[in-house]
């Protein structure tokens, strides 16, 4: 493990060696982190919680606990999950993404700026949220939909989907 | 040199005697900062990063992170901030990549209010406004004098005119006119800035002749070369004309309404199409 001198690792958290952790960095209790991931400045992880390997967690990114997150994933600045999320593999979030608790989101999927995912809402993999997309609590979206920037979503988005407009509708032919 | 004991300045950086470097800041060892700037505390300033003379950087804001680009591969770009900037808190400003130019750039004596972000490769002019969480995707170019309220998101490639206002929580998908107003989702030109017009001391002639431009280019039902050709003929004498009706006709001969997007760079020919944006912001 390759801390900063000013980071405060607990003695209870497991870190692999070659890890590279920011000043002013604070690492809880029962935090497991996998070989290959950094951490910039003022990163939290309060723990327990699990990251896997390669995963880049920008300056002031918070973490709380309980929070599993799989492999080389991507947190921009001061981007939050809450308690009890569940992150998958090759996610990409924006600046102040936040996480609702017990929120699940899959693999390769790209949450742009300022995305609010709210409590326990589902994220299917390959989805794309632009920057500002809003979902309220329980919300499902499906695997490789995108949501334009700005749209208010009113329900669940089906896989594969284009949401646009205000209100919001599925455009046709679909995301890809 | 007022450094907090608390900060984090890596060897290299170089910091001028005057500036004042807060609590837990964390300056990398590319970045240099001007006279009587200040960091007030927690700042994070990374990457091959100048700040100028006399800004004022808020809590938590990061200056010159990594892109959010798929195509970034760790160059060692740029960011540039000129002097008397107003930075607000948590703001993010990341470096410029190879391919767009490799720099970010933002002038003299804008104000960025807490929380926005301005990604890679964006050139903001001097005496903007970005209020809240004002969101620019990467390649876009603010000219000076243009407002962008709360909540506005830009389209990459766009090029934002020079005192122009966009209204809360419009999206900006073309380039939107200098002097005009503009607002909505779909990004609706509205009508004419004219209080920022008259601030800007802009003579009262030349501002009703741009309020009859609005009129005739997007009130009437002329079709656009036309109604450019009109204006031109009824007030060509003010440079604010000229400069709208060029403005416009570049952006038309841009690509979906905006002028930088000849700026994309094109794929290699052995490779497989883009999608048409790997970076969403």
């Amino acid at each position: 493990m390759k801390a900063h001198a000013t980071a405060l690792v607990d003695p209870a958290a497991t870190v692999a060696s070659d890890v590279e952790i920011g000043p002013f960095c604070i690492i809880g209790a029962g935090v497991r982190i996998g070989p290959g991931c950094s951490l910039g400045p003022r990163v939290s992880v309060r723990g327990p919680a699990v990251l896997g390997r390669d995963n880049r967690l920008h300056a002031n990114v918070s973490i709380e606990s309980s929070v599993t997150i799989g492999d080389a994933n991507v947190l921009r600045e001061s981007a939050h999950v809450s308690a009890g999320a569940t992150v998958g593999s090759r996610n990409r979030f924006g600046t102040w993404v936040d996480l609702g608790a017990g929120v699940v989101v899959g693999d390769d999927a790209v949450l742009g700026s300022f995305v609010v995912v709210a409590d326990r809402c589902v994220v299917g993999s390959r989805a794309k949220l632009e920057g500002q997309t809003v979902l309220e609590p329980g919300m499902t979206v499906g695997a490789g939909a995108r949501i334009r920037s700005q749209v208010p979503v009113a329900g669940d988005v089906p896989e594969s989907a284009l949401l646009d407009g205000n209100p919001a509708e599925i455009q046709a032919g679909g995301a890809a | 040199m007022a450094i907090h004991p608390s900060a984090v300045i890596e060897p290299g950086a170089r910091i001028h005697a005057s500036a004042e470097i807060g609590p837990f800041c964390v300056v990398g060892p590319k970045v240099s900062i001007g006279p009587g700037t200040k960091l007030i505390q927690g700042v994070t300033v990374a990457g091959r990063t100048t700040l100028g003379a006399r800004n004022v950087i808020h809590p938590f804001c990061v200056i010159g992170g990594d892109p959010q680009d798929l195509k970034f591969k760790g160059e060692d770009s740029t960011t540039s901030i000129g002097d008397e900037n107003v930075i607000r808190e948590g703001v993010t400003i990341n470096k410029g990549t190879m391919t767009g130019g490799g720099q970010t750039v933002v002038g003299n004596r804008n104000m960025i209010m807490a929380l926005a972000h301005v990604a890679h490769d964006c050139l903001i002019e001097d005496h903007c406004i970005l209020a809240n969480a004002c969101l620019l995707a990467g390649h876009v170019r603010v000219e000076s004098f243009a407002i962008l309220s709360g909540w506005v998101v830009v389209h990459h490639f766009v090029t934002v005119g020079q005192s122009a206002f966009i209204g809360g929580a419009t999206r900006v998908n073309q380039d939107a006119p200098p002097y005009m107003t503009m607002q909505g989702m779909s990004g609706e030109v509205r009508g004419l800035n004219s209080i920022g017009l008259k601030r800007r001391g802009v003579k009262p002639e030349a501002i009703n002749c741009l309020k009859e431009a609005y009129r005739i280019i997007w009130r009437s039902a002329l079709p656009k070369p036309e109604a450019l050709a009109e204006v031109e003929k009824l007030g060509g004498q003010f440079p604010e004309v000229r400069n709208l009706i060029e403005f416009l006709r570049a952006s038309d001969q841009g690509h979906m309404g905006r002028r930088r997007e000849h700026r994309r760079p094109a794929p290699p020919p052995s490779a497989p199409p883009p999608e048409p944006e790997d970076d969403i912001e």
